[in-house]
């Protein structure tokens, strides 16, 4: 580690899925990163996972990796005495990736999402920061109805979950700490655009195919419920976001607030999604619900049912209505960001990826062929007997 | 009922009731050490029959059911009584409630697993109740007992997953019964225990998920 005579950032949660493309997105960008690791990160594990990520995008991994300083992250009251340490680092900017996504945690959400986000303040204004970059989500403005705008939100009349809740209060100290600011909200985030590769934890849709491989790839089956309602599903590919957020650190003015998410337009519905999803399987029988209201109580055997239960939360947050302002990432587009949006046809990518990867599906989807093969060749037998009869 | 004739246990049952033996002496051990009221004479004799069907761990040794059963033991040992009514009392009760039901009336299984799957659900209906009733006078009900069921369960709930793959190996063939049917059928008992003794539904059916998912 050498001491630094050209500015730095300090990146909370470097090794998280998000915060490892933002790290890699920065390094790509020829800036410097410090990355405060704890427990058994390292920065070798940091590097590698740098590269596999950057190989699956088709970038070439060989980037200037003395770019990136690693130093040890301290329990959370003990953090904003880095800013000394840090300060010799050149580092003068703080983004902020941490979080915990734990939707109903309350005390580990109070303690990741809320307390580590004020200590790092804290260091923020020790270091006489120039800007506290925080990324958020764009679900954080809770149930309201209407465009979710690019400002900061009032308490809604609903949240989806507590994770939500303490992304807002998070946002709310943010804002009110002093320092310039930039909060980044993206939507749902998904694999690379052109391969499909994800590197991230079983979070969103993926929570949603991840359950179905674990729960229902397992005996063949003839019948499949889902909840599927037609509204819009918010996402954002992977490779979209890291340039989105590298974007908005570079061009934004002090104290913007960008949701990023794909165009309105392009995005399919949740209904469209889940049915290309559906489709994989060769099941001769598929209900699609618009709302959980419509689920029957009785005829649908367990492990469906328990898929339906444990896609319910993010199943609720899908079914309402979202429509989040753009204006800002509109602004960054026009001025020259690459940004993919997602369609059906890359869902259906990261699909394919997601499937390719899965022994278990791959093992179900031969499984079902056969037996649905098997079920025609003997409906057509009884269709001929009934003929000849 | 009285399953006739008693037939010999295969192989394949002799690993399965090595591992539930395990669990259930764990059990019994625990209620005496922590809840003394749970060590009820049907659970005693639950464990005294596994003792005598099941003497030994060698039929799950050099295994690979022998680590993740293991670690899932391990996970489930503590000298707290909270812990004890949180992970013995709803969690391990409930998983061997789930085996029991399923396993009784499959066919895959001999006479004398049928038998000893109705010791083991006489051995947890006299636990049952009083179990609820302590888990309500001594943590509470709603928010409360769900914080303490989060904060002791997880470990115990992802080694739990963690056994799946091994149990599907040795078992899922052979009897016809995966493990993912076997959780299909515990998780839906756990989620109604749990709302109960007052829990929302929808932040234990969150908490599971994300459990069971790794998240």
């Amino acid at each position: 580690m050498t001491a630094a005579n050209e500015n730095g950032m300090l990146l909370i949660g470097a090794t998280g899925y998000l915060g490892s493309l933002v790290t890699a997105g920065f390094l790509c960008d020829g800036q410097r990163v410090v990355a405060p690791l704890r427990g058994s990160n390292t920065r070798e594990g940091l590097i590698k996972q740098i590269k596999e990520d950057l190989i699956a995008e088709d970038i070439n991994p060989e980037i200037d990796y003395d770019r990136l300083v690693t130093v040890s992250l301290p329990p959370v009251n003990e953090i904003p005495d880095m800013a000394t340490q840090l300060k010799d680092l050149g580092v003068n900017e703080i983004v902020h990736c941490a979080g915990s996504v734990d939707y109903f945690d309350a005390k580990k959400l109070k303690e990741v999402n809320i307390d580590l986000t004020s200590s790092l303040i804290e260091l923020g204004k020790r270091l006489n920061a120039k800007r506290f970059v925080y990324l958020s989500t764009a679900f954080c403005s809770g149930f309201v109805d209407g465009l979710v705008r690019e400002i900061l939100h009032n308490t809604p009349p609903a949240d989806p979950t507590e994770y939500t809740k303490s992304k807002r209060e998070a946002e709310a100290l943010v804002n009110n700490c002093g320092l310039p600011f930039l909060i980044v909200r993206p939507s749902i985030v998904i694999g690379d655009s052109r391969k499909g590769y994800y590197s991230g934890k079983a979070y969103g849709l993926y929570q949603f195919w991840a359950a179905f491989e674990k729960f229902i790839c397992g005996h063949s089956r003839s019948v499949l419920h889902f909840m599927a309602p037609m509204v819009k599903l918010h996402m954002i590919h992977q490779d979209a976001f890291k340039a989105g957020f590298v974007a908005a650190c570079k061009n934004l003015p002090d104290n913007s607030i960008l949701h990023l998410t794909s165009r309105y337009e392009t995005l399919p519905t949740v209904r469209e999604v889940v049915k290309q999803w559906a489709g994989l399987w060769d099941v001769s029988e598929v209900h699609y619900y618009q709302d959980p209201s419509e689920v029957p109580p009785t005829g649908i055997d367990r492990r469906n049912r328990m898929w339906l239960d444990f896609t319910s939360v993010n199943n609720d947050i899908a079914a309402h209505p979202w429509q989040f302002q753009t204006a800002t990432l509109d602004q960054l587009r026009t001025a020259g960001l690459k940004f993919r949006d997602v369609t059906l046809d890359t869902v259906r990518v990261c699909q394919d990826n997601f499937v390719a990867q899965s022994q278990r599906a791959q093992t179900f989807l031969r499984k079902n062929r056969d037996q649905l093969t098997s079920r025609t060749q003997a409906s057509e037998s009884k269709t001929l007997i009934s003929a000849v009869s | 009922m009285i399953a006739s004739p008693i037939a010999q246990l295969t192989d394949s049952e002799i690993l399965l009731w090595t591992i539930l033996h395990n669990f259930e002496a764990l059990a019994l051990k625990q209620y005496e050490k922590n809840v003394l009221v749970l060590a009820t004479p049907e659970k005693k004799e639950l464990v005294e029959l596994l003792a005598s069907k099941v003497p030994t761990n060698k039929a799950m040794e050099n295994t690979s059911l022998e680590e993740p059963v293991n670690n899932l033991l391990t996970s489930a040992t503590n000298s707290d009584e909270i812990h004890t009514l949180i992970v013995q009392g709803i969690l391990l009760e409930i998983l061997g409630q789930t085996i029991y039901r399923t396993f009784k009336d499959s066919d895959a299984f001999t006479s004398a697993t049928h038998a000893l799957c109705l010791t083991g659900l006489t051995a947890q209906e006299s636990i049952r109740e009083e179990t609820r009733k302590l888990i309500l006078e001594k943590i509470g009900s709603g928010d409360k007992v769900y914080e303490v069921f989060v904060s002791i369960s997880r470990p115990v709930i992802m080694n739990l997953d963690a056994l799946g793959e091994s149990l599907d190996q040795h078992f899922s063939e052979k009897f016809g019964i995966s493990f993912s049917d076997l959780m299909g059928e515990f998780v839906a008992e756990l989620i109604s225990t749990c709302m109960d003794l007052g829990m929302d539904r929808r932040k234990v059916v969150g908490y599971l998920t994300s459990t069971l998912m790794g998240i």
